[in-house]
């Protein structure tokens, strides 16, 4: 069951410098209970993504086209008082600073009967119980007492933890994760992945993973897309495409990861720098920095095609024959 | 031969005693303690000249301190260190210091790492005419050679640090390090806020660096993959405490403390498909209030009776140390 | 070469921040001796010291505004605010040139022509008393310019003094940590914990009047103000890895302090000096209307203020309502400038 459709999302950010096109035409979808990995550097316009479905995007930046069809509702066309009914409610979010989340001078129970309430007429008792289960869920221990404390006597995991439950207070169908693992240690990390993954399985909620480590995608993700300049150039089952990339930057990002057995070679270099998102070249995004580039593609921008069942890549000189198997 | 760089039980305490009001606070009731961290505990090793180490470990273990003493940014509370046989524990010397110029540090933080006001060939030339390295009517053209050599264009002497990006910062960072003819390179955390594309042109310039200039690294990090992929040998630490060293591929290999063994299980890897991830339970203890005994028996699935009593020796062989009382007897 | 791949290019970027810095120095030297200069030797006769002091508050004000211009000028209030304060600073400095009469030469008063209303004239009609006259038959508009002169260079000097020791102080009390930071923190406490006119009473009260002696008043009570921002940025910024990096590349202390530390707490100061003038201005004005300011042979708004206020009731407004006119006006403009700059120099608030 489809829960998420993005069809040719486009947010723009108008500055100074120019029209900054975040993100340019990106359409991905989710079924209940599948994650997707969204990758991409710095630049790249995955956060901006995330932000988009929720539509907390900021001015100077705004929504100007496409479409967020969630549960068959586009997003798009709902009014603010809709928009925030959903939000914390059914489609929830969880950012890479816990902070952004938490308010410091509350207590955690203050902050989750809210959450709740906010959405639903219930108890504040019954809230409480809510917050408790929830708390217990994500691996808090003793959550009736912790429940009375401020975020800053939680350690950074433990506030994750706590952002996260917060996050699954009300059963959201959907939670877009804004890279909640990268500020933590590698042991915190695996601990809240391994929950994150149980929750997803248990509780049939859709989630979007953004972050630009492919490592963690490789073990959480279903689905992986990997967005550049704004655009995804690369989308698929995550074990083919990390198996096989189909675009040459995927390929260069896999070559640029270091460890399994490589030790001492060189790395993959990327040559080049990320592009300048006021002065998008005309053609591919990333043709500047791409061995295999021609006027073809320099003059215009390749169009995102389907190469086989799920799977999609925007270039013409891929690394694949056209026709793959799964 | 003599190590290039040795540690000799090296600590760092941080000591917040109580000044006059909080003792009187006490006095009448309050809840107030002497506090002190053991930021780093009694930590030895070697590193020969030529060697890549990587230093490796979580928040709270207390990599960075250790690498900011060797470099000479925080005072040593106990221990000995020396480098090229000189001890240059503290900068009293004036053989002392001239050895700690032949140490620097590449530090983590691009944005704060360069003056910001400052143009870079300012900031890359500074330390070598106060040196003597060059002078002033030279320093131009020995900027220039110290740009080429980190791969970027001689116009970048003119530019201020806000006018670049990260991986250009990082690298001007280098060049201000290599300005004063360093034998040994320590890098704190210096790729881990660059993208992952950037980080790769990093790592092969530290690379290309070492067999150009013959240097040797301390490479501290929190990211497993690069370790193992640039380093000779890996110090492994824990809430202060060395608990194994070993040569790379041993390490990752087989590696002996139960903490390590959790760490490497614990690494997302890109080869391994979807995991089910497999965690240790627990969180890092404070540093505030260590676990008595070895640090890490809360969380360790084979700790004993003996690892709440007493704190581990270091047992070395054939060049592979592990602090653990598996090792030596049994935790019994 | 020892990178395989090409050296990364750098786009050319048209700049000259060195030479700027260079103008910046010599027009604040020329602002802070032309200050001096007008404010102890000569008095204010000096025409060169006063065209120097224009000159470098205009090069100071230009090279704080290059490439943001379009920036400060977002609207209409800034250019009002930019537009009179230039005048009121123009009319200040030429005052003497300016104004009909000077009302502090009592060879030119008649005092037949006291408590005249504005636009009458003297007895044969050769000058126009446009905004009327005080008891003594001083010109008010002269003595608006003559008092905004004096109101001008004291509050500048005082703030720009008050600034340097300030930061002086700030910045030893950061580097040094430990008990000469607290030693110097807490008598900056102190000082503070007085409100600045009951600090700036009881020093000219113990001085006794004089225009030097209510600068030195002035400074005293602000210079704590500047100490304790300072420390504070220089605290944190202390604690940033190009310090560390300066240290570990064998750098003297001095030259990490004055290099590399000292110039980048500046810009924070920037702002708060331009509104500290006013608030100075205002201190000033005060002290001269409680009678304790500026001695009565000198011109000061807050002197006619206080001249004329006893006539306010008679319905002879115009002694005290134009000064305070004029004083509103000025602190107005400094406090809307101060404004614009802040929100023009706020790096958060760009892009």
């Amino acid at each position: 069951m489809s829960v998420l459709d993005v069809r040719d999302l486009q947010t723009h950010f108008f500055t100074e410098a120019g029209v900054v096109k975040a993100v340019d035409g990106v359409s991905f979808s989710l079924n209940e209970g599948e994650v997707l990995g969204l990758v991409g550097e710095s630049g790249s316009g995955k956060s901006v993504t995330g932000f988009s479905i929720l539509r907390l995007v900021d001015q100077p930046g705004r929504v100007v086209g496409g479409q967020i069809n969630f549960r068959g509702q586009d997003l798009a066309g709902l009014s603010d008082r809709d928009m925030r009914g959903l939000r914390g409610n059914k489609i929830a979010m969880i950012f890479q600073d816990p902070m952004m989340t938490l308010n410091p001078v509350l207590r955690i129970e203050t902050q989750m009967v809210e959450a709740v309430r906010a959405h639903e007429r219930v108890s504040p008792a019954a809230a409480r119980d809510r917050a408790i289960k929830a708390l217990a869920k994500v691996g808090i221990p003793s959550p009736e007492e912790r429940l009375a404390a401020y975020p800053h006597q939680f350690s950074g995991g433990m506030r994750q933890r706590v952002a996260i439950a917060i996050a699954l207070l009300n059963g959201p169908d959907l939670i877009v994760a804004d890279e909640p693992t990268t500020a933590l240690d590698v042991t915190i990390q695996s601990q809240i992945l391994a929950e994150v993954q149980e929750l997803a399985r248990e509780t049939g909620t859709a989630l979007i993973w953004i972050t630009h480590d492919l490592a963690v995608v490789a073990g959480l993700a279903d689905k992986i897309s990997v967005m550049y300049a704004g655009r995804i150039v690369e989308t698929g089952p995550t074990d083919a495409v990390l198996a096989a990339p189909g675009h040459p930057y995927t390929e260069g990002l896999l070559g640029s990861i270091p460890g399994h057995g490589r030790r001492g070679e060189r790395l993959t270099q990327i040559p080049g720098m990320a592009p300048n998102m006021a002065r998008l070249p005309d053609g591919c995004a990333f043709a500047p920095r791409c061995t295999r580039a021609s006027d073809a593609c320099r003059a215009e921008a390749p169009a995102i095609t389907e190469i086989g069942p799920g799977r999609a890549l925007r270039c013409v000189h891929p690394s694949l024959p056209a026709e793959i198997a799964q | 031969m003599t190590a290039m760089l040795e540690l000799h039980n090296v600590s760092r305490r941080f000591e917040k005693k109580l000044d006059s009001v909080e003792r009187l606070a006490r006095r009448l009731g309050a809840d107030l303690t002497e506090t002190c961290v053991n930021a780093v505990d009694t930590a030895s090793f070697d590193i020969a000249r030529g060697e890549v180490v990587g230093l490796v470990g979580e928040s709270g273990c207390g990599k960075s301190t250790l690498g900011r003493m060797v470099a000479g940014l925080l005072p040593v509370s106990d221990g000995e260190i020396r480098f090229e046989g000189v001890d240059v524990t503290d900068a009293s010397s004036a053989q002392a210091r001239e050895k700690r110029l032949r140490i620097q540090m590449i530090f983590q933080d691009p944005m704060s790492s360069l003056n910001p006001r400052m143009r870079v060939a300012e900031i890359i030339g500074e330390a070598a005419v106060y040196h003597g390295l060059t002078t002033r009517a030279e320093v131009a053209g020995y900027v220039d050679g110290l740009l080429e050599k980190v791969g970027l264009d001689r116009a970048f002497a003119q530019r201020y640090p806000h006018q670049m990006s990260g991986g250009q910062r990082q690298r001007i960072g280098i060049a201000r390090a290599l300005a004063v003819q360093p034998e040994f390179l320590i890098c704190d955390e210096s790729i881990a806020a660059l993208d992952v594309s950037i980080q790769a042109q990093v790592i092969n310039l530290f690379q290309d660096l070492k067999h150009d200039l013959d240097l040797t690294y301390l490479f501290i990090s929190h990211d497993l993959g690069v370790v193992e992929h640039i380093a000779d040998r890996v110090v492994v630490m824990y809430l202060g405490r060395i608990v194994e060293i070993a040569a790379t591929d041993q390490l990752f290999d087989a590696p002996r403390h139960p903490y390590t063994q959790a760490l490497l299980d614990q690494v997302p890897r890109l080869g391994a498909g979807r995991q089910a991830f497999r965690t240790v339970k627990g969180e890092i203890p404070s540093p505030l209030n260590p676990p008595p005994g070895c640090h890490f028996h809360p969380r360790c699935p084979m700790a004993g009776p003996r690892c709440q009593r007493e704190a581990p020796r270091t047992i070395t062989e054939a060049g592979h140390s592990v602090a653990c009382h598996l090792h030596d007897g049994g935790v019994e | 070469m020892s990178v395989s791949a090409p050296p990364i290019p750098a786009a050319p970027v048209p700049d000259g921040a060195d030479r700027w810095r260079r103008i910046n120095l010599v027009a604040g030297l020329a602002v802070g001796l032309s200050l001096t200069i007008l404010l102890t030797g000569q008095g204010f006769a000096l025409l060169g010291a006063r065209i120097v002091l224009l000159a470098g508050l205009i090069t100071l004000a230009a090279s704080l505004l290059r490439g943001r211009a379009h920036k400060f000028f977002s609207g209409p209030s800034a250019y009002v605010a930019t537009a009179s304060l230039f005048v009121l600073v123009v009319l200040a400095i030429f005052a003497s040139e300016i104004s009909p009469q000077n009302p502090y030469d009592l060879r030119q008063l008649d005092i037949m022509d006291g408590r005249l209303p504005p636009g009458s004239t003297t007895f044969d009609g050769s000058m126009t008393y446009h905004l009327g006259t005080d008891e003594q038959g001083r010109d008010i508009l002269s003595g608006i310019l003559y008092g905004l002169r004096v109101s001008l260079s004291v509050s500048i000097f005082a703030t720009l003094a008050a600034m340097a020791i300030g930061v002086v102080v700030g910045i030893y009390a950061a580097w040094a940590g430990g008990r000469t930071d607290t030693i110097l923190m807490r008598i900056v406490d102190f000082q503070l914990s007085f409100p600045s006119i009951l600090v700036a009473l009881m020093l000219m009260a113990a001085f006794g009047r004089g225009l030097d002696k209510i600068v030195i008043a002035l400074i005293i009570v602000q210079w704590a103000y500047y100490a304790r921002t300072v420390r504070g940025t220089a605290l944190s910024e202390a604690r940033k890895e190009y310090i560390d990096a300066a240290r570990g590349l064998g750098l003297p202390d001095w030259r990490i302090v004055f290099g590399h530390l000292l110039p980048n707490c500046i810009p924070p100061l920037i702002v708060i000096s331009t509104v500290q003038v006013a608030n100075t201005i205002v201190l000033e004005s005060s002290l001269s209307f409680l009678g304790v300011g500026v001695p009565i042979t000198q011109p000061s708004l807050g002197l006619l203020i206080s001249n004329g206020y006893g006539y306010m009731l008679s319905g002879q407004y115009w002694m005290s309502m134009y000064p305070g006119v004029a004083l509103l006006a000025i602190v107005a403009s400094i406090n809307m400038v101060g404004d614009r700059l802040r929100d023009t120099l706020n790096p958060r608030l760009q892009k």
